[in-house]
This record gives structure tokens, C-alpha cells and sequence, in this order.
């Protein structure tokens, strides 16, 4: 019975559609590979070779040329897998030891300390101590006090150290709270846009914490004043990409002072 | 409908809760970043988005698609169906999975909305959830192509007919665009969620899910498809312009809508410019399914109000059976595709997606199309299933009620949010300073899309009544569903209007074509990993 079955008629269809199909591809390609690239690098592209290449999304011959590194960067610390590993092999315990032999002098033993101009380490997050201590290591960070204090120490020790000052507990302190001026509050809660200016709430607290951004509710006073300061002339220079400098240069004295006061009274 | 009643009633509801739990999200999202109300924390806003986002992307329109392709595989090929309890299987996976998915989204475990982002990173639970849905939804794949395949055994040399043809479109259209989603979860996520890497590539992550994210707004698009050729004419009183017209139009969809997932990745860096203009070309090709479809509809549609009485050039509009459900969202939904088609025609332009590109235009234009333009469809296609699943008639009035509020609703909402992108507002963002001078424009904008939001929660809450009220009253005898006829019913078709094989080939040769060689290089490049920042509170 299988002569009864019909047959399906030609179909011409498959062969025009694909076809089709294909020339529309090949119309795309020349033209988003070959003629826009070509037309829209004017001067700039020594050949056609190198249009297609960059429109394909691979470097031209020439970008293999050694780019000519001039500045210095910022700090030497980067936010790798590699860093992430080592950061997460730390040891808290390790790290009291090492503090107890050279840094709670100056920062307290419990990471809280007397001097308005040393900055207070309990809770602060491991990332940022991590980072401030290697590029005090390294000098990107003005060595001029702590350089001292940093020489002997390795990878090792900064990861332990940074992970010992994480795990102290942050004061709970709670004055009479004094009334924050607007302007200040609006500048912490969200910033000012038209000057470039993020908000400082953002990153460093309450509202949200990034990576090596240190949290500053109940730091002190004098210290946040001049560091803000120092970031403002740029005499402190280890934020990568200048995050901080470029928000210090457009704040005037008196919001830094206002800004240091806010974060320094403790409690939020 | 050949025993399968209780599964497609038992899709739709499932659709439908999932719904009722994603709109108030929405509408409460809309309130809390708009100036009617102050700022919320964060992550409880991006709670209300993934949960919101997940739903809606990934649960809702998949159990529509799949309840309505069983019942169209039920009606349009008139014999009992295979695997029935495959498809209760397949049922309680994407059940399971969304659970799993949405208790991890509740817990604060998840916050990365439905695209994920890495390298944000949830919990593995969120993930292995998304995961286990779309295994769920592929059953259903299966069962749609065994139909199919078993179908034309057995009726060798005749046209399939055209619902199950679509239908079977849909459902490879699926399989295949999810296994660019399938696989960035498996290979680049899930490692790193379990703790068996620390690092992601989001470069590659990005361009895997570029192959789902657009692949996966067409087949939320099919069913409404369908329903316009094969439930629209014969609900208007007319037929079906052209048959063959559809099944060109249905095979163009699947060919076109994968291989252009680029276009969603303008600025990134990752992928060269010239894929970003051939992927623009595809993109540029999906209109001519859209605009074949729109001629038919409308030629169907004149078909019908001229056998009505129509006359004139524009008389046989006026003498269509708006008061009928499905005409009505039908009519509503082509107004939203024109106005959304427009914007999304602005989305998909290399050099003008720069001026909107990650602003709130584009959450509206998606808004526009899908919830207002493919949803209201679904509706109307559960209008027009209930009485045949239940025996159960639905009240009119209340359903036009419905339909109508919907429609107010995604245009209050959408149509502000479309001028608020164009003014520059970025998306993804949990509060606005609507104080600040640079944004206080926006804010009458803002205020006014909120509150198409809670018309949208009412409309939602009218059709989920009308469907529960519907199940107290008494059951009668009610007519069967029957598909349009069209004017020119095939007898016999070329094997390129009656089969996948080849089309399917061309869909894998343009994946090739055009996704091979980014997926080539992002895979290629030496250490682009980043550590995986992983989602919630610190």
C-alpha cells in the first residue's frame, strides 16, 4: 500500500529561504565588518585589515605594541580571585599575636584607641586593613609612621592582622545625640550630584559597604579630618582611581569638619 | 478536551497564583522608588524584584505556554493525549523548582534578579530552582515533538494543523533558547555557588544569557501568537486569511529570534562591534514575522466584520464583535505591540539603544510588550479554555471589566516610565533623590506610573475572582473549542510548511554563524575571572 501514500509536492522553499538567509548574512558581515568599521575609523585605522579586526573584537597588530606605562598606580592591591584566596586562609588568632607585639600601642588592645589622631581598627572590615598595611608596605601609603611598623611584616601577616582587627567587636557607645545640620546629613545620605559627589552612606555605611571601603561610624574625629584633608591635596593618594581624592577636592572645610564630626560621634 | 481538562485547568491556575504573588510586588516596587513614598532598605527591594523578575520571566508564561499547548494539542488533533502523566511530572518540577527558587529569594539568599548579573552571586538553592523549572518545562518540549512526530506517522502527507504546528515552533524555540541560560547556570554559576570555584567570567556569563534573553521573549510571545491565528477568527465570526501565511510566519520566529541575543549587549565590551550590527540585521528581521502576522490578523479580522455587515473602508472595524473577549485583547494587545513595537524598533538600533540604553525606557518598552501586549492575551486565552475546562460559563461584562483595566493600567504605568527613560532615569535602582533638582522632573512621572501599578493589581485580582467564583457555580453542557478555519484550508503542503528538520538545521548553521566566534574569543581569553561577589546584606 505504499504507492497510496502521497507524495509531498517539490519544495523549493528550503533551498530560497536558506539562500536567502545566507545573503542577508553576508550583506551584514560586509557591511558591520568590513564597511562601518572602515568608515566610521577615518584616519585613525592604518588598514583595512585592522578595521575588520576591530570590529571581529580582536586587538589589530599594532595594539600589540607595549603600552607605555608613565604613572605610578595608585596602590598595588588588586580585588582578585588570588587576593580573595589568600584573604580567606587567614588566621585571627595569628594575628592578636603579631598586634600585641607591635600595633596596640597606638590602636588599643582592643582595637579602640586614646589618641584622636590613630584611627580606631575594632570591626573594621579585613579588606580595608588589608589594603592600607600593603600599601604602607609599599609606600603608596605615606610611610612616614607606620612604615616603621610595616617593614617585617609578610603577606601573611598583614592577611592575619586584618583578619584579627575584623573579629573585635565594635563599640556600642550612645550619647545624647546632637542634631546633625541638613546639609551634612544630605551629603552622607546622598551626596551631592551636581559637584560629583557620591554619597558618603553609600560605601562606607549605613547604608551599604563595598570592598576595602572602610566603615566609619565611630571612627575618630581628628583622624577623619585629616585624612580627608590630606586626600583633598592629594599629599594621600593610594585610593585606586582617585575615588576619594575626587570627592575631598570638592568638599570645602567646613563640610569636612562637619562630615568628620558626624562620623566621629559614635552610635549612629 | 480528550481527558486532558484537569491538566491544562490545572496550568493555568498555577499560572495564574504565580501571578497574583508577582503584581502586588511590582505595583509595591513602583510605590517605593516613586516620591509617594519614602525610601525602603535596599535588599528588600531587590527581594520584590527577583522574586517579581523570576516570577514573572520564568514561571508565569512558561505554565501558560505549556497549558495552552496542551490543550491545543488536545483540541487541534482530536485524539487522547500520550504521557499524561509525564506532564504531571513536568508540572510539579517547574512547581518545585519556582518554590525552591522563591523561599531562597524570601530568605534574602538571592538578590540578583531574574538576569542574575555575576558575578553577584546567589545561593546555589536559587539557581538549582530556575534550573529544575526549566527541566520541568523541557518535558513538555518532549511531549509537544512526540505529539507532533506521532501525528504525522500517522497521517502521512497531511498538513499538521496549524495550532500544533505553532505550537511544536514554540516549543524547540524553547529548548533551544534555554540552553544558553541551561548552561551559563551549570557551567559558570554553580561551581562558584558551591564553592568548587572563586572565580566567573562575566564577559561569558553575559553572552550566555544573551542567547536565552531574547529567544525567551518570543516564545512568551507564541502563545498570543497562536491565539491570534487560530482563536481570533473564529471568535470575530470569520476565517483565518491564510493558512500557509502562518506557518511562514511561525517557522521565521523560531529561525530568527535566537541567533540576535546580542542586541541586549550594545555596551558591552566584550563582543566586537560588528556582531553587535549583525545581530542588529537579525533583529531587524523578527519585524517581518510580526508585520506578516499583523496583515492577517487584520485581513482576518476585515473577513469577519465585512461578513458582519461592515462596509466601507474602515466600517467592518466598527462592526467587529468587540464585546467579546477574545476580539477585545485582541484589539488591546495589537494597540500596546504597535506602541511597544515602536520603541523596541529604537532598543534595537545599534547607535539610538545609546540614548536609552539601561535607562527606565527599556524596563518600560518590556513592560509594555509583555505584560501589557502578550499577558492580556493570556487572559483572553483563559477566557476563552474556562468554560470548556470547567463547563462553566464566565460573566461577560466582568471580563471586559477586566481586560479593560488591564489595558488602562500597562499604559498608566508604562507610557510615564517610557518618558522617564527617555529623561535619563538609569534602571535597577531602589530610590531615587526626586529632591535633587537634576531629578525633580521626573517625579510627577514617576508618581503617575505608580499608580497604574495598583490598577494593575486590581485587574489582577478581578480575574483571579472571577476565575475562583466561576468554579461555585453549576457546570452545563457547553459548546467545544474549534480552531478557525482558514479561507484556504491546505489538502496537502510542501514539506518546508509541514516539518522542523531543516529549519532546525538553520537555527543550529545562524547559532553557529552568529554566536560561535564571540563565545570563541570570551571563552579564549586568558584570566577573566573575577571573584564572585556574592548577593545580600554584608
Amino acid at each position: 500500500m505504499s504507492a497510496a501514500r502521497p507524495t509531498p509536492p517539490r519544495d523549493r522553499r528550503f533551498a530560497v529561504w536558506i539562500a536567502t538567509t545566507a545573503l542577508l548574512f553576508l550583506a551584514a558581515v560586509a557591511v558591520g565588518f568590513v564597511w562601518l568599521p572602515v568608515a566610521q575609523a577615518g584616519r585613525n585605522v592604518p588598514d583595512l585589515w585592522s578595521a575588520i579586526c576591530s570590529a571581529v573584537g580582536l586587538s589589530g597588530p599594532d595594539a600589540a605594541a607595549p603600552y607605555a606605562n608613565r604613572g605610578q598606580p595608585a596602590s598595588e592591591v588588586a580585588w582578585t580571585p588570588a587576593t580573595e584566596r589568600l584573604l580567606s586562609g587567614a588566621n585571627a588568632g595569628r594575628g592578636a599575636a603579631l598586634a600585641a607585639a607591635s600595633c596596640n600601642g597606638c590602636h588599643g588592645r582592643a582595637g579602640l584607641s586614646d589618641d584622636a589622631i590613630f584611627p580606631n581598627l575594632a570591626g573594621q572590615g579585613a579588606t580595608s586593613i588589608y589594603k592600607q598595611l600593603q600599601d604602607f608596605r609599599s609606600g603608596r601609603r605615606d610611610p612616614a609612621v607606620m612604615g616603621g611598623y610595616v617593614a617585617g611584616l609578610t603577606d601573611g601577616d598583614v592577611r592575619d592582622l586584618a583578619a584579627h582587627y575584623a573579629s573585635l567587636a565594635v563599640p556600642v557607645v550612645r550619647q545624647a545625640q546632637t542634631p546633625v545640620d541638613p546639609a551634612t546629613r544630605r551629603l552622607v545620605d546622598h551626596g551631592d550630584p551636581m559637584r560629583g559627589i557620591a554619597a558618603c552612606a553609600a560605601c562606607h555605611g549605613p547604608a551599604g559597604f563595598v570592598t576595602a571601603a572602610p566603615a566609619l561610624q565611630g571612627q575618630q574625629r581628628a583622624y577623619l579630618e585629616v585624612q580627608l584633608q590630606a586626600l583633598a591635596s592629594g599629599a594621600r593618594h593610594n585610593d585606586i582611581s582617585a575615588q576619594m581624592r575626587s570627592v575631598a577636592r570638592q568638599l570645602t572645610p567646613q563640610e569636612i569638619r562637619a562630615l568628620a564630626s558626624y562620623y566621629g560621634a559614635p552610635g549612629p | 478536551m480528550q481527558g486532558s481538562s484537569k491538566l491544562v485547568l490545572a496550568h493555568f491556575w498555577a499560572a495564574f497564583a504565580a501571578l497574583a504573588l508577582a503584581i502586588p510586588l511590582g505595583a509595591w516596587q513602583m510605590l517605593v522608588r516613586s516620591p509617594l513614598h519614602r525610601w525602603v532598605d535596599p535588599e528588600r527591594y531587590y527581594i520584590a524584584v527577583t522574586a517579581h523578575g523570576s516570577t514573572l520571566a520564568y514561571v508565569f508564561p512558561t505554565l501558560v505556554a505549556m497549558g495552552f499547548g496542551y490543550a491545543v494539542c488536545a483540541v487541534s488533533l482530536g485524539r487522547p493525549m500520550h504521557g499524561l502523566r509525564l506532564a504531571w511530572a513536568s508540572l510539579w518540577l517547574v512547581l518545585a523548582g519556582a518554590a525552591t527558587a522563591l523561599l531562597t529569594v524570601a530568605a534574602g539568599k538571592a538578590t540578583v534578579l531574574y538576569t542574575f548579573y555575576p558575578p553577584l552571586l546567589a545561593s546555589a538553592w536559587y539557581y538549582l530552582g530556575i534550573l529544575t523549572a526549566i527541566g520541568g518545562s523541557w518535558i513538555w518540549v518532549g511531549l509537544m515533538v512526540s505529539h507532533f512526530r506521532r501525528w504525522k506517522r500517522d497521517h502521512p502527507g497531511l498538513p499538521v494543523p496549524l495550532a500544533m504546528f505553532a505550537t511544536t515552533a514554540a516549543a524547540l524555540l524553547w529548548a533551544w533558547t534555554s540552553l544558553g541560560v541551561g548552561s551559563e547556570i551549570v557551567f559558570l554559576i554553580l561551581p562558584n555557588a558551591f564553592g568548587w570555584r572563586d572565580s566567573i567570567d562575566p564577559g561569558l556569563a553575559r553572552v550566555l544569557f544573551s542567547w536565552t534573553l531574547h529567544g525567551i521573549v518570543y516564545f512568551w510571545l507564541m502563545p498570543a501568537y497562536i491565539a491570534f491565528y487560530v482563536l481570533l477568527p473564529q471568535a470575530a465570526g470569520g476565517r483565518l486569511y491564510s493558512d500557509r501565511m502562518g506557518r511562514i510566519a511561525f517557522l521565521q520566529l523560531l529561525v530568527f529570534s535566537m541567533p540576535i541575543g546580542l542586541h541586549h549587549l550594545f555596551t558591552d565590551p566584550q563582543v566586537g562591534a560588528g556582531f553587535k550590527f549583525l545581530h542588529a540585521v537579525f533583529t531587524g528581521m523578527v519585524a517581518v514575522p510580526t508585520l506578516l502576522t499583523i496583515f492577517t490578523i487584520c485581513a482576518s479580522l476585515e473577513i469577519a466584520g465585512r461578513l458582519r455587515g461592515g462596509r466601507g473602508l474602515f466600517g467592518w472595524v466598527a462592526a467587529l464583535p468587540w464585546d467579546r473577549p477574545l476580539v477585545l485583547a485582541s484589539g488591546l494587545s495589537l494597540l500596546m505591540l504597535g506602541l511597544g513595537g515602536a520603541g523596541g524598533l529604537i532598543n534595537m538600533s545599534y547607535a539610538m539603544n545609546a540614548t536609552v540604553h539601561n535607562t527606565q525606557f527599556v524596563t518600560a518598552h518590556f513592560h509594555l510588550i509583555f505584560g501589557g501586549a502578550v499577558v492580556i492575551m493570556y487572559f483572553a486565552i483563559a477566557y476563552e479554555l474556562w468554560p470548556r475546562l470547567t463547563g462553566r460559563t464566565l460573566p461577560p461584562a466582568l471580563m471586559r471589566l477586566q481586560l479593560w483595566t488591564w489595558f488602562a493600567g500597562m499604559l498608566v504605568v508604562t507610557l510615564p516610565w517610557h518618558v522617564v527613560g527617555i529623561m535619563g532615569q538609569p534602571r535597577r535602582m531602589s530610590f531615587y533623590d526626586y529632591s535633587d533638582p537634576a531629578l525633580a522632573p521626573q517625579a510627577i512621572w514617576v508618581a503617575l506610573s505608580a499608580i497604574g501599578g495598583f490598577v494593575l493589581v486590581f485587574s489582577t485580582l478581578l480575574l483571579v475572582g472571577l476565575l475562583l467564583a466561576s468554579h461555585a457555580r453549576a457546570a452545563s453542557v457547553q459548546p467545544p473549542l474549534l480552531f478557525s478555519l482558514s479561507l484556504d484550508p491546505p489538502r496537502r503542503l510542501p514539506a518546508s510548511l509541514n516539518g522542523f528538520g531543516v529549519w532546525m538545521l538553520l537555527v543550529a548553521a545562524l547559532t553557529v554563524t552568529n554566536y560561535g566566534f564571540p563565545l570563541a574569543q570570551a571563552l579564549s581569553v586568558p584570566r577573566s575571572g573575577v571573584a564572585p561577589s556574592p548577593a545580600g546584606p554584608r
